[in-house]
């Protein structure tokens, strides 16, 4: 039997009086989003066991609102532990690729790098300032002595034994000679030449002989001078080392719980040594112009703190939007220089594992996926419990800068993915790591079920998102219209949606409409005219296409009758809107082999769904009148004027009722529509999108005036679902216009043919006036015509 | 130094001319003065290269080659071109300086040429460098010893050492050179570290001190500076009645510039 609805069957009104508070200024705030205990339970049990793999994946509709819940419960997690810990990269300076990865306790990374920072700033002037100091420069000086002593010895011997031979030590344009003296002068040409030839001669000799000497004294100079340095250069590295150790020492005491921050201080302690001199020339007075140069040169001392957790409360809880391999994993930075790029330890910069090291990280699944390699790199990470920078160009080969291969740092966190319910489902699938990886899924609610005491509980939640968007209060006549908009949104009497986006959005618009008139509280008009606005705003499309039907374009009867031919109702969405539309399905049957046929299908224009929705439709007419008669017809079915994919299986009532209306030679009424699914033994289904299917035949029927006799046919399971639009109800409470519940086709058929269906009888058929006696009688026929047909057929083949 | 209004630079063929100019500029700036650069061609040079067995070491063909034969044109064409290189030199600073200047060419006893050019001076600036890790020109002792004007030897490079040493007594702040050393020490920016003769007193310790006994010992006074560290080293005459014996010994081995004044 069908039933029709009532007015106030068709819509779950929410009663303003029956709240308490006049406004949402009398009412507390939630301090948490309601009816998300399940995925709150879960976070926390997931968030507490500290074992490998316990990541979790959080699944819902609303990033938002998982969003809000998953910082709130990892935030209190986080508070109840302080355990991160400081992450700073070093130079490993006999393996300058490999910078060395430090951990530290909160707090200790910054003295860390305050410490190296004084020692780089420091290093400097105290090893000039030992030079300086008496002690060195005396032991550094003696040196210097000796050798200029010694080479004055030598050319002063020199001198002397040339006076000895009557010479004297010359100094020319270009270097040395000696001359013969003449009464305390250098001998003039004429004296020269009065000398006797032997005395000349010997003069001559002498000569030679004292420019041979000196030239051997001058060629052991160079080799004297090279010893002489030598000798200072390992004065002076003894004296670096002895100065860097004692100014390493309080460093040493003060980390010495720290293995990698002793041998990165046994590191400095050789690389000071290895490089005093430059040290030296750095820190002269003359190149104080090279500043830059100085800076840059004890920047290998430092430092780079990437991670710094000084002042946290507990452990970090990170959300990185942008889920880059680089943003996760870090990246080496390059900087310019004379035109080519480089790098070092100190352009290391922090991903979003190393700030959340020790704590949670919050990710949109779906970013993860849309960037490349990411997905692959966390896993990797995850897997590996260590955080390796990668260089994606590298990764490809397409890298061609230096770069650098830092020290992996060690990983413990934990992963919170917030993504959808199909990717959760595919990865499940497709994936054997992230079944590996993320144990624990925290699977948000949609909806909120709708009592009395949750629609106080969403005044609340109202309250908490108008104070928090710092919009108008709403007084109760706007609580109760947004509470009824809610369960449209869902189409469901007994729920309410969850998604805070989407009501907030709403009340941002309410709350704007007031604001034009000057309202002082958000009310049910507001509210009103804000869904009438996002629906105005969207409905261009659906005007458009019932404008068409109502030209006549596209054909839909709404009055009279016509055999094998019934309204259906389709859904079409666009973006964020969508809305009913009605549509012809007509049904032909002729002699044949039992074929049903989905016109949809064969012109691949059908989906899955309804392909075995057409199959439920053979299998139930053959069910039906199978054991009474041979099947021999062909019928076939279609959407009438449909030029793009059908799928779903809600049109199954209507296509059943098509085709034994075309069977049984019945009209249908087209003042009605029909939608629902059904089952093999013609029990009717819920279907989605009852109230826009309802509300697009509505609209076509009052566009051409309502009779009375126009209504929808819709399975009584969707009765519940129902939340339709204010017009629609006033048309129902008029008796303008009816929705019919059915429990099963054959209900259906009654209402839409005038004619009971028809039960079997004591003889195993169905009464001859009864839509099924019909039906079978035709049935009957055509195994008649297709008998004669074979037997004609026989005797041809005999004569 | 707005009182000294002459200034003779006396350089050679060893010198670069650098450490003298660099000193003149710091002493110069912002005064009027006429600077004289005098090239001296030592006529004991020019007298060997005149004998047949004057052979030359020369510095730049150690060390693959022998003494080679010397003759008075190689040697003339030698200071020619020093000289030119030298005046260029003389003529972009002073210039720049805003200095008037000449530079003269003269040969014959270097002494006698610098006490000569330097009767109408207030200052001789002499520039010594070091060959062969020996620093040259130290016979120019008697410079000091012919005339009593204030003669600077700068070592090249002059931009050595920590502070400007006066050595003298508290009765000679008044003096020429403590006029002079605090001069250097002012527009050099560096401490002007006085010596006295007497031990300070216990709260200016540990200030340096040199008994008076003790000025006349050449190892005291290299001691003393090798402590001190010093840019320039201050000598008033007044203070060293034995200063002509010091000097061969001082221009020899002291590692930083000196003024006798």
């Amino acid at each position: 039997m069908h039933r029709r609805l009532a007015a106030d069957e068709v819509f779950r009104r929410c009663d303003p009086a029956g709240f308490e508070f006049t406004d949402t200024r009398a009412l507390e705030p939630l301090l948490e989003l309601p009816g998300h205990a399940r995925a709150t339970e879960a976070l926390r049990f997931g968030a507490r066991i500290r074992s490998r793999g316990y990541n979790l994946y959080a699944l819902g509709s609303s990033r938002v609102d998982m969003h809000d819940v998953v910082q709130r419960v990892m935030g209190a997690e986080a508070a109840a532990r302080v355990e991160p810990q400081d992450c700073c990269y070093v130079n490993r300076f006999r393996g300058g690729s490999r910078p060395r990865a430090i951990t530290l306790p909160t707090g200790e990374g910054i003295r860390f790098r305050n410490d190296l920072d004084g020692f780089a700033g420091e290093i400097g002037p105290m090893l000039t300032g030992f030079v300086q100091e008496q002690d060195f420069r005396t032991r550094s000086q003696a040196l210097t002595d000796a050798l200029q002593n010694a080479q004055r010895q030598a050319l002063e011997g020199l001198q002397e034994r040339a006076h000895g031979m009557g010479l004297t030590m010359l100094q020319t344009p270009q270097g040395f000679a000696f001359a013969p003296m003449h009464e305390g002068k250098v001998m003039e040409r004429e004296a020269f030449e009065a000398l006797p030839g032997e005395q000349r001669e010997a003069i001559g000799h002498n000569i030679d002989a004292m420019n041979a000497e000196l030239i051997e004294a001058l060629q052991e100079f160079p080799a004297r001078h090279q010893e002489m340095l030598r000798a200072q250069k390992v004065l002076l590295r003894e004296a670096a080392a002895q100065q860097v150790n004692v100014a390493l020492r309080p460093l040493r005491k003060r980390y010495q719980a720290y293995p990698d921050v002793l041998a990165f201080l046994d590191d400095i302690e050789h690389d000071v040594t290895d490089n005093v001199e430059a040290i030296m020339e750095l820190s002269a007075e003359g190149a104080q112009q090279n500043g830059q140069m100085r800076e840059r040169f004890y920047s290998r001392y430092r430092v780079n703190l990437i991670v710094d957790n000084t002042g946290a409360t507990g452990d970090p809880v990170v959300y990185e939007s942008n889920p880059t391999v680089d943003n996760l994993t870090g990246r080496v930075e390059h900087r310019s220089e004379m035109g080519n790029l480089v790098t070092d330890f100190s352009l290391i910069r922090a991903g979003a594992l190393h700030r959340a090291n020790g704590g949670y990280l919050l990710l949109d699944a779906e970013r993860l996926f849309q960037r490349p390699f990411a997905w692959e790199a966390l896993k990797r990470a995850l897997l590996d419990e260590r955080i390796q920078i990668e260089s994606v160009s590298h990764q490809l080969s397409i890298g061609f800068t230096v770069t650098l291969d830092p020290d992996p740092v060690p990983l413990r966190l934990k992963v919170i993915l917030l993504g959808s319910r199909l990717l959760y489902y595919l990865l499940c699938d497709a994936d054997p790591d992230f079944a590996l990886l993320f144990k624990i899924a925290a699977d948000f609610e949609d909806t909120l079920d709708r009592s009395d005491g949750a629609e106080l509980t969403y005044a609340r939640l109202l309250t908490t998102l108008s104070r928090r968007e710092e919009l108008l209060p709403l007084d109760r006549t706007a609580v109760a219209r947004v509470i009824e908009h809610g369960s449209r949104l869902v189409a469901d009497q007994d729920k309410l949606i969850l998604h805070t986006r989407t009501i907030t959005d709403l009340l941002i618009q309410a709350d704007h409409l007031a604001r034009e008139a000057t309202a002082p509280l958000i009310e049910a008009a507001h509210v009103e005219a804000a869904v009438a606005g996002q629906v105005r705003r969207l409905d261009r499309v659906r005007g458009e296409v019932h404008e068409r039907i109502i030209d006549g374009i596209v054909r839909v009867e709404t009055s009279g009758a016509v055999i094998g031919q019934v309204n259906g109702l389709a859904v079409l969405g666009i973006g964020d809107f969508s809305f009913g539309q009605p549509a012809r399905i007509t049904a032909t049957v002729r002699a044949g082999r039992g074929e049903v046929i989905d016109i949809e299908r064969e012109a691949k224009l059908g989906g899955n769904i309804h392909s075995k929705a057409m199959m439920i439709v053979a299998s139930f007419i053959g069910s039906r009148f199978g054991a009474m008669a041979a099947l021999s017809l062909n019928a076939s079915l279609v959407f009438e004027q449909s030029y793009g994919g059908i799928e779903g299986d809600s049109a199954t009532l209507a296509e059943v009722a098509a085709l034994l209306s075309a069977l049984a030679a019945l009209p249908v009424r087209q003042s009605l529509a029909i939608t629902g699914s059904m089952d093999q033994r013609g029990q009717a289904q819920a279907i989605g999108g009852v109230n826009e299917k309802i509300e697009g035949f509505h609209d076509i029927c009052q566009a051409r005036g309502l009779t009375g006799d126009q209504g929808v046919v819709i399975p009584s399971a969707n009765a519940r679902h129902l939340m339709l639009r204010a017009d629609v109800r006033a048309a129902v409470a008029a008796g303008q216009f009816a929705i019919h519940c059915v429990d099963t086709i054959d209900d259906a058929l009654a209402l839409l043919l005038g004619t009971d269906a028809g039960s079997v009888d004591a003889d195993g058929g169905y009464p001859a006036d009864s839509v099924n006696g019909r039906a079978l009688a035709s049935i009957r026929r055509f195994a008649a015509f297709a008998r004669e047909q074979r037997d004609g057929l026989a005797r041809k083949e005999k004569e | 130094m707005n009182r000294i209004r002459h200034v003779l630079i006396a350089l050679d063929a060893t010198t670069s001319g650098r450490g003298a100019l660099d000193v003149l500029a710091l002493l110069m700036r912002e005064a009027q003065a006429d600077v004289v650069g005098l090239f001296v061609e030592d006529e004991a040079v020019a007298r060997l290269a005149s004998l047949p067995v004057a052979r030359e070491v020369r510095l730049s063909s150690l060390p693959h080659e022998d003494a080679r034969p010397m003759s008075g044109a190689d040697v003339d064409t030698a200071w020619q071109q020093q000289a030119a290189q030298l005046r260029h030199v003389f003529d972009q600073r002073l210039t720049a300086l805003q200095l008037r200047h000449s530079f003269e060419v003269r040969r014959g006893e270097p002494v006698r040429l610098i006490v000569e050019a330097a009767q109408t001076t207030e200052l001789v600036i002499v520039e010594r460098c070091v060959r062969a890790g020996v620093r040259f020109w130290a016979a120019l002792h008697e410079l000091a010893e012919q005339t009593t004007l204030p003669v600077l030897f700068v070592n090249e490079p002059w931009a050595t050492g920590h502070n400007i040493l006066l050595i003298g007594d508290g009765d000679d702040a008044a003096t020429d050179a403590a006029l002079l050393a605090a001069e250097f020490a002012a527009r050099d920016r560096l401490p002007l570290l006085h010596v006295h003769s007497t031990p300070p007193p216990p709260t200016l310790r540990p200030q340096r001190w040199l008994p008076a006994a003790q000025r006349a010992d050449a190892e005291s006074l290299l001691a003393l500076t090798r402590d001190a560290n010093p840019r320039l080293l201050v000598l008033p005459r007044a203070c060293f009645p034995d200063l002509a014996k010091l000097l061969p010994t001082l221009l020899r081995r002291l590692e930083c510039s000196l003024l006798i004044v």
